[in-house]
């Protein structure tokens, strides 16, 4: 499959990379924005106090709802294939629409109905509803040079006689030869 | 009268909603639902992606000489391919359509009204395949209406629709209708779509989207066991259901959401199958983008609003879900909006204790965890969507565009299109506006091939 990637200016493709890296390294300010505060420099080195362990608890509650939620899907759709098991109505075969059901859904005649199953290309006129007035199929108007070359006449005509075992018994056939 | 008493109702809904609570607690706690809704969101869909891969799809061969499963009895396949102004595309989209792997095929390409040289290109590869039917239409109709004509004219229970800009993949009608011939409820299965067009930053940031959000959000409502939307450009519909439900209905903008509720509010299943690929072309403008994101939400719009009297009856309660997380997220949009209007307020005047907004950028252990949570969605669509496109690891440098891409036009969207659909004049026939195909390769353009 051909993936498109036309030709952009140069300008362009170095804006959208330098705004790109500017978003990632927004995306990582975020983060580290967000981690700073729980590592507290001390006498020269990283200390981890109180506060990050606050954070953690509040960390804690978010992937808590988080797990719950998850666990409510998945326990929701393993409740639901169990479900659908017991219903012998679904595994039933559907009733398949009908020509007839077609036509009566979209308003058409017989005839109609026939012209738009029919192979090849045809016009379709619709009224103000959308619904089927008029099919019109196309007739492909046929040069002579796309006609097929004509069989030529044969001058003497052949009938290929084949041989049966009861050959002796029948009439005699007028061969031509 | 009725339907425009309904439409203020729901507006005073979406806007009483957000407004009351920050009076009834504070406006910190509209800035939370700001936050949290999309991280909660974003985990439940690794989750249901996870999920999903894990339970079946890693269990499903993929190798470059897998075949799909065989169709008992090979039923006839009908491939069915409106067109509207496709005279570039249209050769590509039915020489593809035409190579499938399965030999009992049908390919009706309906040419709706177009002003180019559809016509003719449909006309000149009629002649070459017999298994090639054209229907003309003598005036525009609008895709709904190609497609019903499309469904009277196939010879076959199992139709499959594409747009007139996507190829299909060699073994892509197989793997849709194959889940049909197993599942007698099924009423539709939707495909794969990947995206061809990665000229512009625009183009390359949907080739993650569509693998980190919507591939992502297919597999959990998949896992759910209801559908928000088949995908128009690629999906397989059993007849019979489309009968019972009355086919596409000719004045929704958006036929695919329609048609998706309206067998679901018919109790047929609908199945996703990663499998199923099909390359397609999208915008690669930020106005093309625009447009075409603006009508998929002005279409969600469209459903909820017709459906929103007959829903809350008991039977469709499987479907209360799907409609929860729809008004969440119109609900999150009006928020936003809010809590951005009292910000900027708040900058000249002094705002009441209960509905101040001091900041709008996420809170510092917030902002960790929603960088964080977009990382492992990335890292997860790449997990199970690589198998797929090789190569999509490279594109995922791009893909760091795709919150402010999927959250911020959906936002955008959101709040342009729900006051439109609710209060515009709805229109008798929904018609065909020339979309943005992406920009179109010259010769000397780099074309890659994937396998």
């Amino acid at each position: 499959m051909k993936i498109i990637r036309t030709r952009q200016r140069p300008f362009l493709v170095v804006v959208d990379a330098f705004f790109t890296v500017l978003a990632w390294i927004g995306l990582l300010y975020l983060l580290a924005r967000g981690l700073w505060p729980l590592i507290e420099t001390h006498e020269g080195g990283p200390r981890i106090d109180n506060s990050a362990f606050e954070a953690l608890g509040t960390l804690q509650i978010y992937l808590w709802v988080a797990l719950v939620n998850a666990v409510i899907l998945i326990g929701w759709a393993r409740y639901q294939q169990r479900k659908s098991r017991s219903f012998a109505q679904r595994r039933l075969p559907s009733p398949v629409v009908d020509d007839e059901g077609l036509s009566r859904s979209f308003k058409l005649c017989d005839e109609r109905f026939q012209k738009l199953r029919g192979p090849g290309v045809m016009t379709i006129h619709n009224d103000q509803d959308g619904d089927v007035s008029h099919v019109v199929p196309h007739l492909w108007p046929v040069q002579p040079q796309e006609l097929p070359p004509p069989l030529a006449p044969l001058e003497h005509p052949r009938v290929i006689f084949l041989h049966a075992e009861d050959d002796d018994n029948r009439e005699p056939l007028n061969r031509i030869t | 009268m009725l339907d425009r008493l309904l439409a203020l109702l729901v507006l005073a809904i979406v806007l009483g909603v957000p407004l009351g609570l920050i009076f009834l607690v504070t406006g910190q706690f509209l800035m939370d639902f700001v936050f949290f809704y999309p991280l909660f969101m974003s985990g439940l869909w690794i989750s249901g992606g996870l999920y999903f891969w894990l339970h079946w799809e890693r269990h499903w061969p993929w190798k470059d000489d897998t075949l799909p499963p065989p169709l008992e009895g090979e039923p006839l396949i009908s491939i069915l391919i409106p067109c509207y102004n496709e005279g570039d595309n249209a050769a590509d989209t039915i020489h593809a359509a035409l190579a499938q792997h399965y030999p009992n095929i049908e390919v009706i390409a309906i040419n709706d009204g177009s002003k180019d040289n559809t016509a003719e290109v449909l006309d000149a590869l009629a002649k070459e395949d017999p298994r090639l039917r054209v229907l003309h239409l003598a005036e525009n109709q609008g895709k709904a209406v190609a497609l019903r004509m499309g469904a009277i004219a196939a010879r076959s229970e199992y139709l499959v629709c594409i747009d007139g800009d996507a190829l299909l993949a060699p073994n892509t009608a197989a793997y849709l209708v194959a889940p049909m011939l197993d599942n007698a409820r099924l009423g539709a299965v939707t495909g794969n779509p990947r995206i061809r067009t990665r000229s512009t930053l625009v183009g390359r940031v949907q080739v993650g989207e569509f693998s980190s959000i919507i591939g992502l959000i297919k597999r959990t409502q998949r896992v759910f066991g209801r559908i928000f939307t088949v995908s128009g450009v690629i999906v397989a519909f059993r007849r019979t259901a489309l009968n019972r439900v009355g086919y596409w209905s000719p004045d929704m903008i958006t036929e695919d959401i329609d048609i998706s509720w309206k067998l679901q509010l018919d109790h047929w299943s609908i199945f996703y199958e990663p499998r199923a690929l099909c390359w397609i072309l999208m915008p690669e403008t930020l106005r093309g983008l625009w447009k075409q994101r603006l009508r998929w939400a002005q279409g969600g719009a469209e459903v909820l609003f017709k459906n929103i009297r007959g829903i809350w009856q008991y039977r469709h309660r499987y479907l209360w879900p799907l409609l929860f997380e729809y008004c969440l997220s119109t609900g999150w949009a009006f928020t936003f909006l809010l809590s951005v209007i009292f910000w900027a307020v708040g900058k000249f005047v002094v705002m009441p204790e209960a509905i101040a907004v001091d900041h709008l950028m996420p809170p510092a252990f917030t902002g960790l965890l929603l960088a964080f949570v977009c990382l492992v969605q990335f890292a997860v669509s790449i997990i199970i969507d690589r198998r797929y496109e090789p190569g999509l690891g490279k594109t995922m440098f791009w893909v760091v565009w795709y919150p402010i891409a999927f959250w911020f036009v959906s936002l955008l969207t959101t709040l342009v299109s729900f006051p439109k659909v609710l209060f515009g004049q709805h229109q008798k026939r929904a018609r065909w506006v020339s979309p943005d195909r992406g920009i179109k390769p010259l010769g000397d353009d780099e074309e890659e091939v994937i396998k």
